[in-house]
């Protein structure tokens, strides 16, 4: 009923039921309940935590993608920060847990679009495919100018060297967050990230710059 | 590579990239020593670096969605950049989009102004936009916006500067036409001080316009944009080509932008000449023209007549224009905007001199004017000054002595900070705040920001939602939820007495609005002592008497002279925030205890017992509340009033002449406006409805249920568009309902969109909370053309989907749908079914006349008949049951014994009503059921043309029966109509409209069946 909700202010303005916008405050609770209790150090929570956050992702990634004129663009970091909003419960939500949720959505994010770019370059080469949930939507006009597949296998091979670099490029350009937006999530300063932005940013082009031309 | 090696790598990459390229050479022989591998490695990234451009800095999604980062569609809200985090959109700049945004580290607001990237394409652009800006930023003077920094994120650069309250003067002027001439050469001295002070700094605007001239609420002038023009304009310097299109709702792309400019360059600078700071001077005598006439100087549709009139002609004198304008400002004006820079004035100080005499002359009767120049003209300027000089008087005298100086805006709220309880003694914790807020609510002028909006401050804050509000914490929220105003209070002891103080500061400028301090000599007295307090605070904040004296009843009288039940009532509020109604029950019944006559306790008690579901104690409460009303204030009477009626009672029209006063007396509530919507539509008049819910949208723009509650209105009105645009509007304010999904699904049903449909069912798709909505909508749909076990499936997915979010007693309206949907299909046993999984669902006011329904069409009368009995023995007076639903039960109960016209007598209570929408929701079930029944009842007394017209009405009702069964079902009833009456061919065509809507349906459903026998018949005949 709710009629009565706030002192005062409400009345019975409803007229039929609504309920919060998107997720349900258990769903937004169980996210946050599993970032609290990921953050003292229960491992086991972050399994449970992935598959709900991927969800959203995915499904706030795919309503982007299908859309046909860029005007409105939400960029990814709105994205992300959409999702955020909609997942964590906003009553309990700290600066802490903001930061973990970032971390989790950046490698999410970047497992959704390479997802979608290896799907989509299969598309393109005409091999079918029966079970692509994201193909649907392939529609998007355009062509990559930058391969986002490259820039996965090259950041794979950069993790090894530097998974802080690795990081902070998933944060940046598979997530879309600022330099000082990275430099929260990691806890570092915005001079430490652009500093290692940017030498991440010279070591993948020219990795894959010479990967480009041992194909070609 | 090794880990050591890429760190070694890494470290001298970092350290060369540090130093200029000449530099680098001989710290890389230093670095690397002899080993050529490193140095080869170390050159090969130092190479990628000058050549990786702008590598990656598009993000992904980005880059597969085919798209560069454009900035236009680029979102910054809710993310950091630099220090700033942005929050909102506040307008769109000549340049860019302008967005507030919270300083993390000063905590204060700024305005961020994001430019689109080529302003800063190379590095030489990069460093020259950064050297003016800087220069810029250097400024400080009242009439000029500062500048706070100058920044960049992923390539946009923006400027955070001061966040300034009011209006372009680009809108002044569309907004009001011509300024008057006081405040005319009161913001003219201003911005020619601002001139001034920025040429003697050797810093040139280049781009004075309107539009670049800010006019704050307190009626300031700021020039804004200093530094950044030189840029836009050399860039967009392409005449003759582009229409001036300034009219544009939404303008500003930068086309606009760059040919507003266009009309107020120099003569100089449209010749591409080099400038200096006349040509300010020449630009602000255009503005002036515009301000003194509403026109602008050199007016044109092209650019190339603009430019043509800026070289080669003089403006249409402003008295040509009839402004009645003083000759010395005409005069001013044509000097500034002399074609040759050397005939100007030579610096902005002489110009302000100019002007500053022109006011002082003005103020001092007109003389100079009158001496300067004779014959007509001057004397028709000095009768119009003088009579706009009379007329401020007039208007003054007025305001002294019936207002005092109103501080407060017609919007503006105000935040409460938690008392500073210095005594120690912890009664006074929270009880303070809650009397104060007490006392000050019943002002009608004053406008306190709700707990609610409090806590989602605080949340987008950053902070814990029950954060204490100390008054640097209140003057934050205050900043962010764009109130006017922190009022705070104090208690300290003053030897044995206490001193209690109350402060109101105006949270952006930090001057303090008002101030009061009142001692109190014991313990008891200090809640008489706030009281006075804060009435004499709201006198000093600008109230009338009038209404001070008329809603100021002692705090103690309007909650409890008892502080220790005042302090577990506080206590209570509290735990309604911040752990919800159920913990906060004990705390409202520790109030009731020490004080049986708390009336505004048993309120609490009401709401907390109604929100989490037992509305039995809910509507005892609310009922005791009632009986002790005259103990609260006059607001809190009509809240207790209003909802006894509308709760306990369900007396509709009481309530609605409760709302109706409570309008009155308080107008700028939202509240009553809405709450009088809703009862009007559900008495049907929809038009009333709709004019008192856009008076409550006015009222409080943010409200989401408001909205909804405007397109389901448009909607019903058949006012599809309208429906549309008002979602817009919605999305334009990030508002959006979930349920206005389900009203837009009903919008395109009505308008036969099936891919409209599809999308809005999309949207819901997996939101708890819509998805369910939208599966039952979805399942009348399926029904509507036969499809019932498709209908099924979707009424099932619809309860499965509310019970995962825990609304049972949502689940059990949806499945009281299915069950009166299967009802009115003719399967009776399946809906009995139904209806008992409902009930057992929920059982409550609103399932409980859905079921008797079911039972009655479905035969069972006994028990639909004890259900209606008791409904009608607990809720005498409720307005809607006794006139819509108790009828309609009734009458289907005499129709299944034989009765139709007994059935047809009782509906006759239900005329009044059958047109609206009443609870329970009236999506479940269908509406006008009244005129459904009646159809019934007339078919089977055999009276044809009064059954046909029954049918007829839901026919030419279909905006508010939309997709429900009734719709449907209307047209078979019509059939059956005119084979009654004999009209074989309209018959016919009756049961063939009907089959074909159904030729897919699911044929074993017995309507379906029963309507191909009699079509057969007819056809046989």
């Amino acid at each position: 009923m709710g009629l009565l909700q706030g002192y005062l202010s409400l009345g019975l303005v409803i007229f039929r039921p609504m309920s919060g916008g998107g997720m349900s405050t258990l769903a937004s609770e169980q996210v946050t309940q599993l970032l609290i209790k990921w953050s003292s150090g229960d491992e086991e929570s972050l399994k449970a935590l992935i598959p709900l956050v991927y969800e959203e992702l995915r499904r706030v990634a795919r309503r982007y993608l299908r859309r046909e004129r860029p005007d409105h663009t939400l960029q990814s970091a709105a994205l992300v920060h959409e999702a955020y909003v909609r997942l964590v419960d906003q009553r309990d939500a700290n600066w802490q847990n903001r930061s973990q949720f970032f971390g989790v959505a950046a490698q999410l994010m970047r497992r959704i679009l390479v997802d979608y770019a290896r799907r989509r370059s299969a598309a393109r080469r005409g091999a079918g495919d029966t079970n692509l949930p994201l193909n649907e939507e392939l529609a998007s006009p355009g062509q990559p100018d930058l391969d986002v597949l490259a820039v996965d296998d090259a950041l794979n091979t950069l993790a090894k060297l530097d998974p802080k670099q690795s990081r902070i490029v998933e944060l940046r350009f598979f997530s879309g967050l600022s330099i000082e937006e990275t430099a929260e999530v990691l806890g570092v300063s915005p001079a430490t990230v652009k500093r290692e932005w940017t030498i991440a940013k010279a070591w993948l082009y020219l990795q894959i710059a010479r990967g480009a031309r041992r194909e070609g | 590579m090794k880990a050591e090696r890429w760190l070694e790598l890494k470290e001298i990459v970092g350290g060369a990239l540090d130093l200029p390229d000449e530099k680098r050479a001989a710290y890389l022989d230093q670095a690397c020593g002899r080993n050529a591998e490193l140095r080869s490695d170390v050159e090969d990234m130092l190479r990628s670096h000058g050549l990786n451009g702008n590598f990656l800095e598009t993000p992904a999604i980005g880059v597969l969605h085919g798209l560069s980062d454009s900035g236009d569609g680029q979102s910054w809200i809710g993310r950091t950049v630099g220090s700033y985090r942005v929050v909102e959109e506040i307008g769109h700049g000549g340049m860019g989009v302008i967005y507030r945004a919270k300083d993390l580290r000063l905590g204060r607001d700024v305005a961020l102004k994001f430019l689109p990237p080529e302003i800063a394409e190379t590095a030489e652009a990069r460093a020259r936009f950064q050297r003016e800006a800087h220069a810029a930023s250097a400024l400080n003077h009242p009439n000029i916006c500062t500048i706070y920094a100058v920044d960049e994120c992923s390539g946009y650069p923006f400027i955070a500067m001061e966040l300034l309250k009011g209006r372009t003067l680009s809108k002044e002027i569309t907004a009001q036409g011509p300024l008057p001439i006081d405040r005319l050469l009161e913001f003219t001295i201003q911005i020619a001080d601002a001139l001034d002070a920025a040429h003697a700094e050797g810093i040139v605007h280049r781009d004075i316009k309107p539009s670049n001239i800010f006019i704050t609420d307190r009626g300031q002038a700021k020039v804004l944009d200093f530094g950044l023009a030189k840029r836009a304009l050399s860039e967009h310097r392409a005449p003759g080509t582009i229409e001036v299109d300034e009219s544009v709702p939404g303008q500003l792309t930068r086309t606009g932008a760059a040919m507003g400019t266009l009309s107020y360059m120099s003569p100089e600078q449209s010749r591409g000449e080099e400038l200096d700071a006349r040509t300010d001077i020449f630009s602000f005598g255009s503005v002036i023209y515009e301000m003194a006439t509403g026109e602008k100087a050199f007016p044109g549709k092209t650019a190339a007549i603009i430019l043509d009139a800026i070289l080669n002609r003089a403006p249409v004198p402003p008295s040509g224009l009839d402004c009645g304008l003083p000759t010395k400002l005409e005069e001013i004006i044509s000097k500034a905007l002399a074609k040759d820079r050397d005939l100007r004035y030579q610096h902005a100080a002489d110009m302000r001199g100019e002007l500053q005499r022109l006011k002082r002359d003005i103020e001092s009767g007109g003389v100079g004017i009158a001496k300067e120049r004779s014959g007509r003209r001057a004397t028709r300027w000095v009768a119009t000054g003088f009579a706009i000089l009379a007329l401020a008087l007039a208007g003054s005298g007025i305001y002294f002595y019936s207002h005092r100086p109103a501080k407060l805006g017609e919007k503006d709220t105000v935040v409460l900070a938690d008392f500073l309880n210095s005594t120690g003694e912890p009664v006074f914790d929270d009880t303070l705040k809650q009397a104060l807020g007490v006392e000050l609510s019943q002002s009608p002028y004053l406008n306190i920001l709700s707990d609610q909006r409090v806590r989602e401050t605080l949340g987008l804050m950053g902070r814990s939602p029950s954060e204490r509000l100390t008054s640097d914490v209140a003057r934050e929220v205050c900043q962010r939820a764009q109130s006017r105003a922190v009022l705070a209070g104090s208690i300290a002891n003053l030897g044995s007495d206490y001193v209690i103080g109350l402060t109101a500061t105006d949270c952006l400028t930090g001057d303090v609005l008002g101030q009061e301090q009142v001692p109190a000599t014991s313990k008891e007295g200090v809640l008489a002592a706030t009281d006075r307090a804060a009435i004499s605070l709201r006198a000093k904040l600008g109230e009338s008497r009038n209404t001070i004296n008329k809603y100021s009843l002692p705090v103690q009288q309007v909650t409890t002279p008892s502080l220790e039940a005042l302090k577990a009532f506080s206590m209570g509020a509290r735990m309604v925030q911040e752990s919800g109604d159920a913990t906060a029950i004990p705390f409202f019944k520790r109030a009731i205890e020490l004080d049986p006559k708390f009336a505004a306790a048993f309120t609490w008690l009401a709401a907390a017992y109604s929100n989490i579901g037992e509305s039995g104690l809910a509507s005892e409460s609310m009922r005791k509340a009632y009986d002790l009303r005259d103990r609260v204030s006059d607001r809190e009477r009509f809240y207790i009033s209003a909802h006894y009626y509308d709760m306990v009672t369900g007396e509709v029209e009481k309530a609605h002449q409760v709302y109706a006063l409570w309008s009155q007396a308080y107008p700028k509530d939202w509240a009553p406006w809405g709450n009088l919507a809703f009862n009007e539509a559900a008495l049907g008049r929809y038009d009333h409805a709709l004019s008192d819910v856009l008076q409550s949208l006015r009222l409080n723009p943010d409200s989401a249920a408001c909205y909804a509650n405007v397109i389901q209105l448009y909607t019903v009105l058949g006012r599809s568009d309208d429906a549309k645009s008002a979602y817009q509007q919605a999305l334009a304010r990030k508002i959006e309902p979930p349920g206005v999904h389900a009203y837009l699904y009903e919008v395109a049903f009505l308008q036969d969109d099936t891919e409209e449909m599809k999308r809005q069912v999309a949207w819901a798709a997996g939101r708890v909370g819509a998805e369910d909505f939208l599966f039952s909508v979805e399942s009348d749909t399926a029904a509507y053309s036969g499809n019932l076990n498709k209908a099924r499936e979707l009424s099932r997915r619809a309860v499965e989907s509310s019970l995962r979010n825990d609304q049972r007693e949502t689940a059990a309206l949806w499945q009281m749908n299915a069950a009166l949907r299967e009802a009115e299909f003719g399967e009776a046993t399946a809906a009995r079914k139904t209806m008992a999984a409902a009930l057992a669902l929920a059982s409550n006011h609103d399932t409980q006349i859905l079921s008797a329904l079911v039972l009655a069409r479905t035969g069972d009368l006994t028990r639909a008949k004890s259900i209606a009995d008791d409904l009608s023995r607990r809720f005498p007076l409720d307005t809607l049951l006794n006139g819509y639903w108790l009828p309609t039960i009734r009458a289907a109960i005499e129709i299944q014994q034989r009765n139709p016209a007994r059935a047809i007598e009782l509906l006759h209570a239900a005329l009044p009503y059958e047109l609206g929408l009443p609870n329970p929701q009236f999506e479940v079930g269908g509406l006008l059921y009244p005129v459904y029944i009646r159809g019934q009842a007339y078919l089977e007394l055999h009276r044809g043309y009064e059954a046909a017209a029954e049918f007829q009405k839901l026919l030419a009702h279909r905006n508010i029966t939309q997709n429900g069964p009734i719709g449907v079902l209307a047209r078979l009833g019509l059939a059956r109509a005119y084979a009654i009456s004999n009209d074989r061919t309209k018959a016919r065509a009756g049961y063939q409209d009907f089959l074909v809507l159904w030729k897919n349906a699911d044929p074993e459903i017995p309507i379906l069946r029963e309507a191909k026998l009699q079509y057969a018949k007819l056809q046989e005949m």
